[in-house]
């Protein structure tokens, strides 16, 4: 018996070769890294997410109740504010360096704060729709509103926090407020 | 044996799933914009406020943010029946509604920053949790499909899967709860159908819309399950072909041998 049987029995040329077969090669090239380097990716960006997150601690709104409670305590520490506009429009100042703003004044559980806001103003800016100013208390008389306690708060950028309320309430009177063109 | 498996995804029941959810999307348009009003409120003092016309991207967002809560909620599910019956088709399942709850996912970002812009006056804000922790959802999600695509066995594959569903789906519930939990870090309303703050109208066309969501998810996880069973069908024949050659291989082999 050789070692080789089908060599003598078949056609060398129509054999099938049944040498055990060299594993394939590994898929080269970047293809291969494609999707651990997404992972990767994703990795990265769940970590810069978390880190811009956990990282910024003025991120957290104060409500004018406490943040004018802990006015002393804060100083010129920068942070956020949160209060609903009193109604009527903002009024148009002048600080001392020249820079026009607009003054207006906030309230929260019953304490008021004056704002005196550089930055833009929200379409959204309604009475009773609160708002989240970003900025640090100044005392200072340039500027007396409602509270009028020698102290306001300078802000440069404001957010309006929306409430989850869709009702309508009072539907004679926004009708009337329609026809008058007080809205389109 | 080969298994002769038709090479569509398609179907009468999903073809007219698919109609009935088109006109539904149809209907939905038309409602959101020709019969829902503006949201308007007056106050006290007679001013006019609320978000206008805004409020009609309500329609898509919110169904999107429960459509992507569902796939990813289904995903958990899959998974955690994966592990008890180690069978491909939860494997295949809780694949499908992953990449369903990643579109439907980006979609909710997508149009709530768009929402965001007029509303709150940011496209984005870091920090914020409901966005960030919701990013954060989808990015892991983004993740167990990268996982999915590196080469490895089926069943290696499935259980790196599950680990990453499973640590994902915790933060499904971090996203919903988010508003409540930390109210003082987030623009974002807490739930108006919890707290029923909303005129009869926008309920309603709201409720439709989920409806119209569902249909379209269900479309799209009996489409995107069924490519999933072709490709482990095709992936099957391909073995069952190499096999099938091997064994031939080998026939002729013995037959050789048998030979004097």
């Amino acid at each position: 018996m050789t070692d080789s049987p089908t060599e003598e029995l078949v056609d060398p040329e129509e054999a099938m070769d049944l040498s055990p077969r060299p594993p394939r090669p590994a898929r080269r090239g970047i293809r291969r890294w494609v999707p651990v380097l997404l992972v990767a990716a994703v990795l990265l960006v769940i970590g810069f997410v978390l880190w811009k997150v956990l990282a910024d601690a003025t991120l957290v709104f104060r409500e004018v109740d406490d943040a004018v409670e802990r006015r002393e305590e804060l100083g010129e520490d920068r942070f956020r504010m949160i209060g609903s506009p009193v109604s009527g429009s903002p009024q148009d100042v002048t600080l001392d360096d020249g820079r026009p703003a607009v003054a207006f004044s906030v309230i929260l559980d019953g304490v008021v704060a004056d704002v005196v806001h550089t930055g833009g103003v929200s379409d959204q800016f309604q009475p009773e729709v609160p708002v989240v100013i970003d900025g640090h208390w100044v005392q200072s008389s340039a500027y007396a509103g409602l509270a009028d306690d020698g102290w306001y708060f300078a802000s440069d950028r404001m957010l309006v926090k929306h409430d989850n309320d869709y009702r309508v309430e009072n539907q004679d009177r926004l009708d009337d407020a329609e026809e008058r063109g007080q809205y389109e | 044996m080969s298994t002769v498996v038709a090479a569509t995804t398609s179907s009468k029941a999903t073809r007219v799933l698919g109609w009935l959810t088109l006109a539904g999307f149809a209907l939905l348009v038309a409602l959101a914009f020709a019969w829902v009003p503006e949201d308007t409120r007056i106050t006290e003092q007679g001013d006019v406020v609320g978000q206008f016309d805004a409020v009609r991207l309500m329609f898509v967002h919110v169904p999107s943010a429960i459509l992507a809560y569902t796939g990813f909620g289904l995903t958990f599910l899959a998974s955690l029946a994966y592990l008890r019956w180690r069978t491909d088709w939860w494997d295949m399942m809780a694949h499908a509604s992953a990449e369903i709850g990643v579109v439907f996912g980006v979609l909710t970002l997508v149009t709530g920053s768009i929402w965001g812009r007029p509303t709150w006056q940011t496209w984005w804000e870091w920090g914020d949790v409901r966005l960030v922790t919701t990013l954060v959802m989808v990015l892991v999600f983004v993740g167990y499909l990268a996982v999915r695509r590196i080469p490895a066995d089926t069943a290696v594959r499935a259980r790196r899967s599950v680990v990453i569903a499973l640590v994902g789906a915790v933060n499904i519930v971090i996203v919903n709860r988010s508003v409540d939990w930390w109210e003082n870090r987030t623009l974002h309303q807490q739930s108006t159908l919890i707290a029923r703050k909303i005129r009869d109208e926008t309920l309603f066309t709201l409720s439709f819309s989920f409806a119209v969501g569902m249909a379209l998810f269900a479309w799209l996880l009996l489409h995107r399950f069924r490519l999933a069973y072709l490709e482990s069908q095709i992936e099957q024949l391909e073995v069952d072909e190499a096999m099938e050659e091997r064994r031939a291989e080998a026939d002729l082999l013995d037959d050789s041998e048998e030979q004097p």
